[in-house]
């Protein structure tokens, strides 16, 4: 039986990989609300994102788009 | 690459004697890859008067898609009729289960088989080789209503299939996988008919600002979770175009908006449901 995500951990490799988001938990799926405005992850941050998520024990990691002109994250 | 082709030239050749075998066929059309390739082989085989392409429509069932159906039965020349289908009033299926694709195709056959033997019709689908790996709950529906897979019996990969469309110059070659609006629903969320309205809605609203390639708007109630392809995914990098898409995913009638960060990936609902391993 595998243990159930793990937000905490999430956070903090995101917070290594300088991606200012707090994480929201829907069940396996990990949803990131950006609390910075910077650009879109590029591919190499996503894959460590996607990576982090993973080992942290989500099944899908997802940038939510907030209101305002820039729905961005970093 | 010559020994494989010749390979698929020769199991091509089988495929045009299982039809001539089978006699008049009945077929599960969608519009999509496999099925296309089916009635362009069968009619090759028997002649258009001895197949019938046959589209399940509900509410399940996108616009464009149905819309596609018809364009390739069309340049295929195979007659098709459209059959309503009413899985969303069975209650197993409305529940969406993890074999829900199970109680859909139930319904499906359950109209079309009738159809068939009252032709004289062999029922066949477009299940292929790869597909008997693969999650496929709808397959046993199948087999209880004695539909045969002449592309799945004779190995034929999709790849292949792929192949052998392009070499037929036929319109789906390198057509995505549009499998039925339900599946962007997560297991245990009920299907009805204005989840899968809203998320049709979402997914024509971001084909018009654009978006090309793979894409599935994933319904997690207020919050859609849209899956793009590795160039769409990339776009992203331009806010202006996150501002395109939310304002397109909003005005289909979710609250939220989020991108996926892995991107488009066929059965990702099957990956969070817990039925298939990440």
């Amino acid at each position: 039986m595998s243990s159930p995500p793990d937000a905490s951990a999430l956070a903090r490799a995101l917070e290594a990989l300088g991606v200012a988001c707090e994480v929201r938990v829907e069940g396996a799926l990990a949803l990131l609300v950006p609390t910075g405005s910077a650009a879109f992850p590029d591919p190499v941050t996503r894959r460590r994102i996607v990576e982090a998520a993973r080992d942290a024990g989500f099944a899908s990691v997802s940038l939510e788009l907030p209101d305002g002109p820039d729905p961005a994250a970093g | 690459m010559r020994a494989s082709s010749e390979a698929s030239g020769e199991r091509e050749r089988g495929l045009v004697d299982w039809f001539r075998e089978a006699g008049p066929v009945l077929l599960g059309f969608s519009g999509g890859v496999d099925s296309s390739y089916l009635a362009a082989v069968a009619v090759e085989a028997l002649g258009a008067s001895r197949v019938l392409a046959v589209l399940g429509v509900s509410a399940s069932l996108a616009d464009e898609q149905r819309a596609v159906a018809r364009d390739v039965a069309t340049r295929v020349g195979v007659p098709l009729v459209e059959v309503p289908t009413f899985e969303l009033d069975d209650p197993a299926y409305a529940a969406n289960p993890t074999d829900r694709c199970y109680f859909c195709k139930r319904e499906l056959w359950g109209r079309l088989a009738p159809l068939g033997r009252e032709r004289g019709m062999v029922i066949v689908d477009g299940t292929n080789a790869d597909d008997l790996a693969d999650w496929r709950p709808g397959g046993r529906a199948a087999e209880q209503a004695g539909v045969r897979s002449p592309l799945a019996e004779l190995g034929f990969t999709k790849a292949e299939i792929r192949a052998r469309s392009a070499a037929r110059g036929l319109p789906t070659a390198e057509l995505p996988a549009a499998p039925c609006l339900a599946s962007r629903l997560p297991y245990g969320t009920a299907v009805t008919t204005d989840r899968l309205a809203m998320v049709g809605r979402a997914e024509s609203a971001l084909r018009g600002v654009g978006i090309g390639g793979d894409l599935r708007v994933r319904h997690h109630g207020e919050l859609a979770r849209v899956e793009l392809g590795p160039e769409e995914l990339a776009r992203c990098a331009d806010a202006a175009r996150l501002r395109e898409i939310r304002a397109a995913v909003r005005g289909a009638g979710y609250a939220r908006v989020a991108i996926d960060l892995r991107g488009f990936r066929s059965g990702s609902l099957n990956v969070l449901g817990g039925v298939v391993a990440a």
